[in-house]
């Protein structure tokens, strides 16, 4: 995993999206600070086990009750 | 990225589909500066960000997600994906793209309206005369300038006077939420801003945030409306919202309910529509 995100980032720098883009902390240039969170949250998750995980079955299931409220049959038949 | 007028994909999410008033009216300012859009979300478009503790289902999701967004670029002539959802837009730059072969470029859109700001401006003939703080995060700013394209499209609107909120951390109120307090001092922020400033309309920009605050709504005398809500009403367009009145009390109809499946509703929806908003 940590090989695979590793692999990931260095795509992103050789392609300049690190740390060329306009950026939160102002347009400086630098690694995406938020990428950086991603990359450690993955890993406490899948690897380190430092985060607990959180399983929600009704994830899908609450969205699509959701839809069902509202959505016509011509936008339910597209959307879901 | 600027995209000249022609065929789009929208690419709403999943989460967005609480909102159907907002991915309607999002289509159709699309359509009015004249992109010919097809509309694309839901579980089957799943960019599988929300699948975190499960790399290889989410790489799997990603992976059928590019190829059906490489399928409408080859064979429609959708080249350009426009994104409305912040993490989908970031996973897609990310992580997705990186490890996907892409023929298709993205563009959030806001960059995408504010390029046809001039198209749309004629557009905005009913003067909304309101006092609106809006309700910022920095996150997304590594992606796209969502903050300073919004605040460019409602400074079009007549009557309206904008109000800068304060700036949260994250990319929209689904971040904060894991962290203790910070959802609470984020809205309390907010608010606190709109009253002082006195303001009538909080306006969001994600519908993460919208979801969030919609709890709020007519404390203090503030409405919560998203910026696709404010630039229809200036448009003349019914802009109704009706996850906020649900949030704040008022029932979907019957016929709704019984389409949603009454059971399913009791059990999936109200507990989301009745959820008393953090107070810390």
């Amino acid at each position: 995993m940590v090989d695979r995100v590793l692999s990931v980032v260095a795509r992103l720098r050789a392609a300049g999206r690190t740390a060329d883009r306009e950026s939160a902390r102002g347009g400086q240039p630098g690694l995406d600070a938020m990428l950086l969170v991603r990359i450690a949250k993955q890993r406490a998750l899948n690897e380190t086990r430092q985060l607990p995980v959180k399983q929600d079955p009704t994830y899908f299931p609450r969205i699509k009750a959701f839809a069902r409220l509202q959505l016509t049959d011509e936008e339910l038949a597209k959307w879901l | 990225m600027a995209v000249g007028t022609g065929r789009v994909t929208f690419w709403f999410g999943c989460n967005m589909l609480r909102h159907a008033e907002m991915i309607r009216l999002s289509i159709l300012l699309l359509e009015r500066v004249g992109y010919d859009v097809s509309a694309v979300g839901g579980p089957a478009y799943c960019c599988g960000t929300a699948h975190d503790h499960q790399p290889r289902a989410a790489s799997n999701m990603a992976a059928r997600t590019v190829a059906r967004f490489n399928d409408s670029a080859q064979k429609d002539g959708r080249s350009v994906v426009i994104t409305w959802c912040p993490s989908c837009h970031m996973h897609m730059s990310d992580i997705m793209a990186p490890g996907n072969a892409t023929s298709f470029d993205i563009s959030h859109i806001s960059e995408i309206l504010a390029d046809c700001a001039d198209r749309l401006a004629p557009l905005l003939i009913v003067s909304v005369k309101r006092r609106v703080l809006l309700h910022r995060h920095v996150g997304f700013a590594t992606h796209a300038p969502v903050n300073d394209r919004v605040i460019g499209l409602l400074s079009r609107i007549p009557g309206l006077e904008l109000v800068e909120g304060p700036a949260h951390p994250g990319h929209m109120c689904s971040a904060l939420a894991p962290v203790p307090g910070a959802l609470a001092a984020a809205a309390r922020d907010t608010w606190t801003a709109a009253a002082v400033a006195g303001c009538d309309i909080v306006c969001t920009i994600f519908h993460s945030c919208h979801r969030e605050l919609a709890a709020l709504d007519g404390k203090d005398e503030i409405r919560i409306r998203n910026w696709v809500h404010l630039i229809a009403e200036a448009m003349g367009i019914d802009a109704s919202d009706a996850y906020r009145d649900w949030r704040t009390g008022r029932a979907p109809d019957i016929a709704a309910i019984e389409r949603a499946e009454e059971q399913r509703y009791h059990q999936l929806i109200e507990p989301e529509l009745r959820r008393p908003f953090p107070s810390r």
